[in-house]
């Protein structure tokens, strides 16, 4: 299996929306995967680093869900989502330029690797760091995505756990 | 009703940073009315400087943008450090020109790319460009990582950096990572080169109206950074701390931006500006892409302002690989940074991607900010570009089809590169004590 890219993303000054990037930055160290911190990237960049990966991404991000605060869920990001975009691409603008867009804009220019999130409920998105029911919740949520990480580069489950 | 007689409106604009609307009335061929309407709400950052201590005051202001943030950290830098009579070293002088450069290799490759490029293509967003020009859109994409790589090294962030603060840098550039800068920025070269292949392309819209051209200039340089205020119009310069007379601002009611005017009805600011102003002091490589790109100084074509940008993009290159050079070769020392606070009052300026910005700041005994005021680009540009708009409107309409008079509207305001949320930063605040 190709190696693994797995990316935080996010803000580390807009409370839980750093929680991408604290999550990936506590993963041990696995064989196969590649960890990268995208902190505060627009999407014209976040469209390049994708470019550049050699195999799947795991993105690591804060993720309105509409589930409780501190739940988490991995979800496949769909290539549908491009063609709904251009044909409300005349609405684009820079500030209308999210993690969609990116991933259309990567998908257009060649971009044919698997790209998953690993998506957090935030708490609390104020200016300042995690909050600290967040902070409370990292050691699940860590556990949780070491276990993701085994899955996807398939690792035996009892890898994450000692990870 | 014919197809000579109709109204466009476009509400709002696209591919243009904050809220824009375009109104145009025609009747049997003639423009009856036009406005061009900033619909953007106020957000009174100035206020929000109130009492503030002024090593607080360019991080603040500097989220006044997310394009432009390193030009309103720079400008605020300057007003704050005038008021208080504090130095800046050369080490810092460099550093500052070097993260201008940087934000404006940003802006200019964004704007160009993403959102000019595809009027003349013929396509409405960058989405589509991608199709059919995918390694226009692959290099774009590749430079202005590199771009935002810059910015990040040298000021700590690619975004609202925070390195920079009064008097000097808080933490100091990594040398090895400005050295893989200068390297990438050297392997970029070709790319750039490329850009101005693409540029010049282009049909550009054959309108012309002169105006004043305002910019910085400065005797020993392409004035981005440092410079007094200069009019194409008297050739003479007018102190940065006198600004207010150029600037002459004034409201209109169908903008919540401010308009401005100097020796005549309005002026222009921005990369066209500043070509037309400085063009004998651009890197030679820049006038070189100035000459394939058919931009002949004096030009009074706003649509133009496309093609000085890509100029400007080869000059800050160029420009940056010599300061980074230099840089490189006399090493970064650590610097005091302390001082004082104190009363005083003060302005500063440095050119932006869209033009000169202004910001002065007034402080009390305490050094508590009691007073501030932010002139930007786009409230300076926004009266020429309904003038324009005024002139060049009666001939689109009697040659043109409405949608391709829309489109033409259009272009003319993303022409300018308005960052119309930035001009709607404040209406006049004076604190109350």
């Amino acid at each position: 299996m190709s190696t693994l890219t797995v990316a935080g993303i996010g803000s580390p000054l807009r409370g839980d929306d750093g929680i991408g990037l604290a999550l990936v930055a506590g993963l041990a160290p696995t064989a196969g995967v590649v960890c990268a911190q995208w902190a505060d990237s627009d999407a014209l960049d976040l469209a390049h680093h994708l470019l550049q990966c050699p195999g799947p991404v795991l993105l690591v991000d804060c993720a309105e869900m509409g589930l409780a605060p501190g739940d988490w869920r991995r979800f496949r990001l769909h290539p549908a989502a491009e063609a709904r975009l251009i044909a409300h691409s005349r609405s684009l603008s820079t500030h209308g330029l999210g993690l969609a867009e990116a991933l259309a804009i990567a998908t257009q220019l060649g971009l044919d690797v698997s790209v998953q999130a690993f998506g957090v409920q935030p708490y609390r998105l104020a200016h300042g760091g995690l909050s600290e029911a967040m902070q409370a919740r990292l050691p699940q949520l860590q556990q949780a995505l070491a276990e993701t990480v085994a899955q996807l580069v398939g690792l035996p489950a009892d890898h994450a756990q000692e990870a | 009703m014919n197809d000579k007689t109709y109204t466009i409106e476009v509400d709002h604009v696209t591919r243009v940073e904050g809220h824009g609307s375009i109104r145009v009335s025609a009747r049997d061929g003639r423009v009856e009315d036009l406005t061009l309407s900033i619909t953007e709400a106020n957000r009174f950052f100035e206020s929000f400087t109130e009492g503030m201590s002024p090593h607080e005051i360019p991080w603040i202001v500097g989220r006044i943008c997310g394009i432009c943030c390193v030009g309103h950290q720079l400008a605020a830098s300057k007003a704050v450090e005038a008021a208080l009579g504090l130095t800046v070293s050369a080490q810092s002088r460099r550093l500052r020109k070097l993260l201008n450069e940087s934000q404006i290799l940003q802006s200019h490759i964004l704007h160009v790319y993403f959102l000019a490029v595809p009027d003349y293509v013929g396509v409405p967003s960058v989405l589509p460009l991608i199709k059919t020009h995918p390694e226009v859109v692959k290099r774009a994409l590749a430079l202005k990582h590199l771009a935002n790589e810059f910015t990040r090294v040298i000021g700590g962030r690619a975004l609202h950096p925070m390195a920079n603060t009064l008097r000097g840098w808080r933490k100091l550039p990594d040398l090895e990572a400005l050295e893989g800068i200068r390297e990438n920025l050297f392997t970029a070269l070709p790319d750039l080169d490329a850009s101005v292949g693409i540029v010049a392309d282009l049909a550009v819209p054959a309108f012309e109206r002169e105006t004043e051209y305002v910019s910085l200039t400065h005797p020993d340089e392409y004035a981005l950074y440092d410079g007094e205020i200069y009019s194409s119009d008297t050739r003479e310069t007018v102190p940065v701390a006198d600004y207010r007379r150029v600037t002459n601002e004034f409201t209109v009611p169908h903008s919540t931006a401010k308009y401005a005017r100097w020796h005549r009805e309005s002026y222009m600011v921005g990369a066209l500006a500043r070509v037309n102003n400085n063009y004998s002091q651009l890197h030679p490589k820049a006038q070189e892409a100035a000459e394939r790109l058919g931009l002949r100084v004096p030009c009074f074509n706003p649509y133009m302002n496309n093609a000085a940008q890509v100029v400007e993009i080869v000059h800050c290159a160029h420009n940056s690989l010599a300061m980074l050079e230099a840089v490189l070769d006399e090493g970064l020392v650590e610097e005091d940074i302390g001082y004082t606070p104190g009363p005083g009052t003060g302005a500063g300026a440095v050119e932006v991607p869209r033009g000169v910005l202004f910001h002065e700041y007034r402080f009390d005994d305490e050094g508590r900010c009691r007073g501030a005021d932010a002139v930007i680009p786009t409230s300076q540009n926004i009266n020429n570009i309904e003038r324009d708009m005024k002139a060049f409107a009666p001939r689109m309409v009697a040659e043109m089809t409405r949608d391709e008079v829309t489109l033409h509207l259009e272009m003319l305001l993303r022409a300018y590169d308005p960052c119309i949320s930035c001009s709607v930063h404040l209406l006049d605040v004076e604190f109350i004590p």
